[in-house]
Formats: C-alpha cells, sequence, structure tokens
C-alpha cells in the first residue's frame, strides 16, 4: 500500500516535469521588450509618424492598454489613410482570442469604411498580416507590412 | 472566462446550473468537477493539466499521510508531508516566480541568462493554497484524508472560486462536499449576493477604474497634488468593488450550488486602524497565513523581538503571494511595518483619537499603500506618492483635477456609500419588510441592476478584473 502511494507520486512527479519540459520548450513566450520590438518593425515598415495615445488603442480597438503587458499603436494619419500598425505583448496567453476578435472588428470596420471607393485602401486592409506569436500578437495594414513582420519574428 | 462576462451569464451559468440540479445527489461533484474544468480549459486550455496534476498530487498524498498516520510511522508521515508542500511550493514559485528571479539575476550578473517568459497560469496562487491547506490538515490530523478523487477533484477545482478565491479551506467545506442543501431560498440568496457583486464589478469598478488609469497615464509632471489624491481614491474604490464584488459573485455561485463559503471582505474601508482593516480586506488570504504561517512560528506567544519577526515574514510572503515584482513585495513590508507599529506604539494613541480621525488615518495609509501595490514600477509609485505631496508634479489644483472631480463626484459618493453597509442594510430592511410594495421594490432593484449590468457587459470594452494576475 505504502509503496503504491510513492510509485504513484513519483510516476506524478515524473509527468509533472515532462509538461514543464515541454511547457518551457514549446512555448513561444518571448521576453523581448516592446520597445524593442515596436522600434524594430518601426524602422523595417519605415513609419515616421509617432505611435498613436492610448485611448486611441481604446477608441480603434476597444482595448485597454492598461490589461496587457504593453501596446503600441501607429494610427492612420487621416480619414484617407489605412496604414496601420499595432502590436500587443499579453500578459497572459488567455487574453490571446480576445485582441484576435478586437483586430477582427476593427478590419471589418475599416474594409466597410472604403469599401466601394477607395481600391487602394480595400487592397491594402486585404493585404493585412495578423501574427500571433506566443505573448505578441502583430498586426499591420500598410504596403511594408511583409517587412515589418519579419523584423516583428526575428525581434522576439 | 470571468463571471462578468455575457457567456459566462447566459450560457455556461446556466446550462451548468441545469445539469447540476437535474443530476442525482451522488453525482452531483462529478458534474461540478467537469464544468469546473471546463470552466477553466476555456481560458487556460493547456495549463489545464498542471491543475489536475495538482489535484492526483495531493490526493494520493492525502492518503499516503493518512496511511502513514494509522500506522504510527510519524517519520515516514513527516517525509511525505514535506516532499507534498514541497512540490506544490515548487510549482507555484515556478510558475509564478521564475521570470521575476532570471530578470533580477540578469540585472546583478555580467552576463545574461536567457530565458523564455512563462505565462503565470490562472489562479494558481489561489488552488495551491487550497490543495496546501488539505495537506496540512490531514497532516495534522484536523480533518481525513478524502478518499474519493472526484470529490476531491471538486473541492479544489470548484469554478466559484476557482480564479479569486475566497481561498476555501478543506476544513470549511469537508462536510459540505459529502452534504449540502439545496434550495429555493439559498438559490435566491446566491442570486441576490451575485448580482450584488456584478454591480460592484460591472458598475462602480469598471467606471471608477477608468479614473486611475488615465491619472497615472498622465505623467507625474502633469499631475497635480489633487488629481493625484483623486486617482489614489479612484483605485482604492476599484480595487475594493472590484476584487470584493468577484468574491461576492464567488459566494452567491456558491450557495446555487448548495455550498456556504466564508466571507471574504467585511466593509474593509470602514476600519479605524490598519490592524482591523486587515481582518476585513481579503480574509481567506489572512486567516490563511495566520493558520499556517502565523501561528507555526509561534504568533505572540514568543518574545517581542520574534513576534516582529513573524509578522514580518507573513507581510513578506503576503506581498509575494501577490505578485512576481518588487513593488508587491515592498507593499507588504510596508503592512508587515505599520501593523509592528500599531501592535506596539500606535496602539495606545490611536485609542485615545476621535474615531473620524482614526479612519482617515486609515484609509490615507490604505491609499498609499494601494499606490505602492499598484504602481507599474517602484519608480512610477514614488513619483506618484510625491506628486500626492506636491513634489515633482503640477501645482496643487489645476483644470484637470476639477475635471475628474466634476466627471467622478457623483460615482465616488455612490462607492463611498456602497463601501459602507447602509445600503446593505437598507436593502435587507426592504427584503424582511412585510410591506408587499417593499418587497416588489428590493426585487425591482435587483432587476435593474441586473438589465444595467447587462447592458454594459454588452458594450463594454473595459472590463479588467484585477485579481486575475494573481
Amino acid at each position: 500500500m505504502k509503496k503504491y502511494f510513492q510509485y504513484l507520486k513519483i510516476v506524478l512527479v515524473l509527468l509533472l516535469l515532462v509538461f514543464v519540459i515541454l511547457d518551457l520548450k514549446g512555448e513561444d513566450i518571448s521576453s523581448a521588450k516592446l520597445e524593442d520590438v515596436a522600434g524594430a518593425v518601426v524602422k523595417a515598415a519605415d513609419i515616421s509618424e509617432k505611435p498613436a495615445e492610448n485611448r486611441m488603442i481604446k477608441r480603434f480597438y476597444g482595448l485597454n492598454p492598461k490589461d496587457f503587458e504593453g501596446a503600441v499603436l501607429y494610427a492612420p494619419t487621416d480619414n484617407m489613410d489605412a496604414n496601420e500598425l499595432f502590436i500587443v505583448r499579453l500578459s497572459d496567453m488567455s487574453q490571446s482570442q480576445a485582441v484576435e476578435e478586437a483586430i477582427e472588428e476593427r478590419l471589418q470596420t475599416q474594409k466597410k469604411s472604403f469599401e466601394g471607393y477607395g481600391a487602394e485602401q480595400t487592397k491594402l486592409l486585404n493585404d493585412h498580416i495578423l501574427q500571433v506569436k506566443g505573448n505578441y500578437i502583430f498586426y499591420m495594414v500598410g504596403e511594408n507590412a511583409s517587412k515589418a513582420e519579419k523584423a516583428f519574428l526575428n525581434n522576439l | 472566462m470571468i463571471f462578468s462576462s455575457i457567456f459566462f451569464i447566459f450560457v455556461f451559468l446556466p446550462i451548468m446550473l441545469l445539469i447540476y440540479y437535474l443530476t442525482p445527489f451522488r453525482g452531483k461533484n462529478l458534474v461540478l468537477l467537469l464544468g469546473s474544468l471546463l470552466f477553466y480549459a476555456w481560458g487556460e486550455p493547456v495549463y489545464v493539466v498542471l491543475m489536475v496534476f495538482s489535484i492526483a498530487i495531493n490526493y494520493v498524498s492525502g492518503l499516503e499521510l493518512e496511511y502513514f498516520m494509522e500506522t504510527h510511522d510519524e517519520k515516514k508521515a513527516k517525509y511525505a508531508f514535506i516532499t507534498t508542500v514541497v512540490i506544490d511550493l515548487l510549482v507555484l514559485g515556478f510558475y509564478k516566480y521564475y521570470g521575476f528571479v532570471l530578470e533580477n539575476l540578469n540585472a546583478v550578473l555580467p552576463f545574461d541568462i536567457p530565458y523564455h517568459e512563462l505565462a503565470l497560469p490562472i489562479g494558481i496562487s489561489f488552488y495551491t493554497f487550497q490543495t496546501l491547506s488539505y495537506v496540512i490538515d490531514v497532516y495534522l490530523g484536523k480533518v481525513e484524508a478524502q478518499h474519493n478523487h472526484i470529490t476531491f477533484g471538486a473541492y479544489v477545482s470548484m469554478f466559484p472560486q476557482l480564479i479569486a478565491g475566497p481561498i476555501v479551506r478543506y476544513s470549511d467545506v469537508e462536510k459540505q462536499l459529502k452534504h449540502r442543501s439545496i434550495s429555493r431560498e439559498k438559490f435566491g440568496d446566491g442570486v441576490m449576493w451575485f448580482l450584488q457583486g456584478l454591480g460592484k464589478k460591472v458598475l462602480i469598478a469598471n467606471n471608477i477604474g477608468m479614473v486611475y488609469d488615465s491619472i497615472l497615464a498622465l505623467g507625474a509632471s502633469n499631475t497635480s497634488v489633487l488629481t493625484a489624491w483623486i486617482g489614489s481614491f479612484a483605485y482604492t474604490m476599484q480595487i475594493y468593488f472590484d476584487f470584493g464584488g468577484y468574491s461576492d459573485m464567488a459566494i452567491g455561485l456558491g450557495k446555487m450550488l448548495g455550498f456556504e463559503f466564508v466571507r471574504n471582505f467585511n466593509y474593509p474601508y470602514t476600519s479605524k486602524s490598519v490592524s482591523e482593516f486587515w481582518r476585513r480586506w481579503h480574509i481567506s488570504l489572512s486567516s490563511w497565513f495566520k493558520e499556517y504561517v502565523y501561528i507555526p512560528l509561534g504568533g505572540n506567544r514568543v518574545p517581542t523581538i520574534k513576534v516582529i519577526r513573524n509578522l514580518m515574514i507573513v507581510w513578506g510572503l503576503t506581498g509575494l503571494w501577490h505578485g512576481a515584482a518588487w513593488n508587491f513585495i515592498f507593499w507588504g513590508l510596508y503592512y508587515g511595518i505599520i501593523l509592528c507599529l500599531e501592535k506596539y506604539i500606535l496602539r495606545g494613541v490611536l485609542e485615545r483619537l476621535p474615531n473620524i480621525v482614526r479612519h482617515m488615518y486609515t484609509m490615507v495609509l490604505v491609499m498609499f499603500g494601494w499606490v505602492l501595490f499598484s504602481a507599474p514600477t517602484l519608480g512610477r509609485a514614488a513619483s506618484y506618492l510625491g506628486t500626492m505631496f506636491g513634489i515633482g508634479g503640477s501645482g496643487i489644483v489645476d483644470g484637470t483635477a476639477f475635471y475628474y472631480l466634476k466627471s467622478t463626484f457623483i460615482l465616488g459618493i455612490v462607492a463611498i456609500l456602497s463601501s459602507t453597509p447602509l445600503i446593505h442594510l437598507r436593502m435587507e430592511h426592504m427584503m424582511c419588510a412585510r410591506m408587499r410594495h417593499r418587497q416588489v421594490l428590493f426585487v425591482a432593484a435587483y432587476v435593474a441592476v441586473f438589465v444595467i449590468c447587462t447592458a454594459y457587459l454588452v458594450n463594454a470594452t473595459y472590463n479588467p478584473f484585477l485579481y486575475f494576475r494573481f
């Protein structure tokens, strides 16, 4: 009886170790600082504007930056501009779905805004890149989106 | 999944309750276990494995401890007890403090140790403390080991208190896990508790929370003394109604399922000393530390210097429990120092002061504490506290302060009133009244809270939950 419990405990601890090792190996969570990642992306995307204020993140995405480790938005400069860059560093992985949904919603809103008259903007929106990599989410609409995505992945 | 979400209120909860009520009593714990695992897996599809592991190892350990104690093999019982506690603490420590430890090591070492930050499994601090209470109580012979793995699994994973407490000790629910009454009255009581909590969370905490966030974002140089105090007041109210509201919802859900959980908050902002505040705030955590750390260390029954040591250990650990960051540790030690001062120096002085002065003294210290607790870094906490005293800010009063004062005045008054027993007593009076129109008014008030909360939740983009990260 006694040995049976001990063996069970040993097996459970071994299983836990396997889980932790897989968790450490398999997860994509990056400790890279948001400023560093955003800096590299902005450089690659050739963005010269300043990041938007936090209230714009609330306005465009309905998300509160304080709920996350960090979030940075480079918003369109005027009504006819569709270029946009949004990077979020999640506090925990359970936030991922809500952020993706908020981005999808924003994308649909933008598509509707330009539907019928903004062919160039609609093309950019259709070519958007949404990349979820562990605790980072990258969303970009713009000509240099692919370059920016590469910079994003390389700097995580 | 959080309680204050449309999906939980209109989909998960009704389905869960329906299945739970239709299941015969002997199957209810299984329904509770499966429902709770599903609830947890909704937000943590991977870390549900960790929780299942925690259930399994503590269940086996309970049986092992019982076996060694029945055979009077104290040495092996002690060994089994220590290994289980160490495993539980290692899992908690690894997932909660791994990134923090390596970050600080990298800051002092001449080279960097590369690491990937691990996600914090939701509720790990809460359920680990529950399993620890079980193992300790079985070892001390205070409770019997649970032989039914489903019952034990239901205790650890029970969704009402899983992600934000209250920390339910096994000894408190041992009997309820075997026999609990489910009645219409208890269900109604549970709905009331749930709606009270929902109202606190959605109507007060979420709205007043926006004030503090926007003031913090102003930066120290753009914040006047009055603005800083308004911000601190807003956070003080936000955290109480956020966490207190969530605890009320947990207690309400527990009642709907037939359980009675311990009360976690007892109007803490009516306290007249910081010691009293901590007897009323997060009661389940304070009593856990008292029972399992403070008293085993000797409690009050040791020389003064050791009592001070014990208090500082308990409060350092309380701070650390809240999160892997220096500001939480300092926040805990800050309270340790105040409680030592109150115990040995200030007690006589405080007792002679008028109640209003004692109350203000408590609230000011609590508000300073929340600044330490909430600021993103220790530096920002220091600059914010400085601004509250006119250091480095933009004067005593400015237009921004008046804007916030005007926009939060009514909400602030509602929050202050709701943080006292006044409204609750009034509602209870209405409920107990024999006059039918008062009872109708009482029910209408709860229905109104529910409708308004639902409207908020449908439109809300701001629905954070502060204690999620603990």
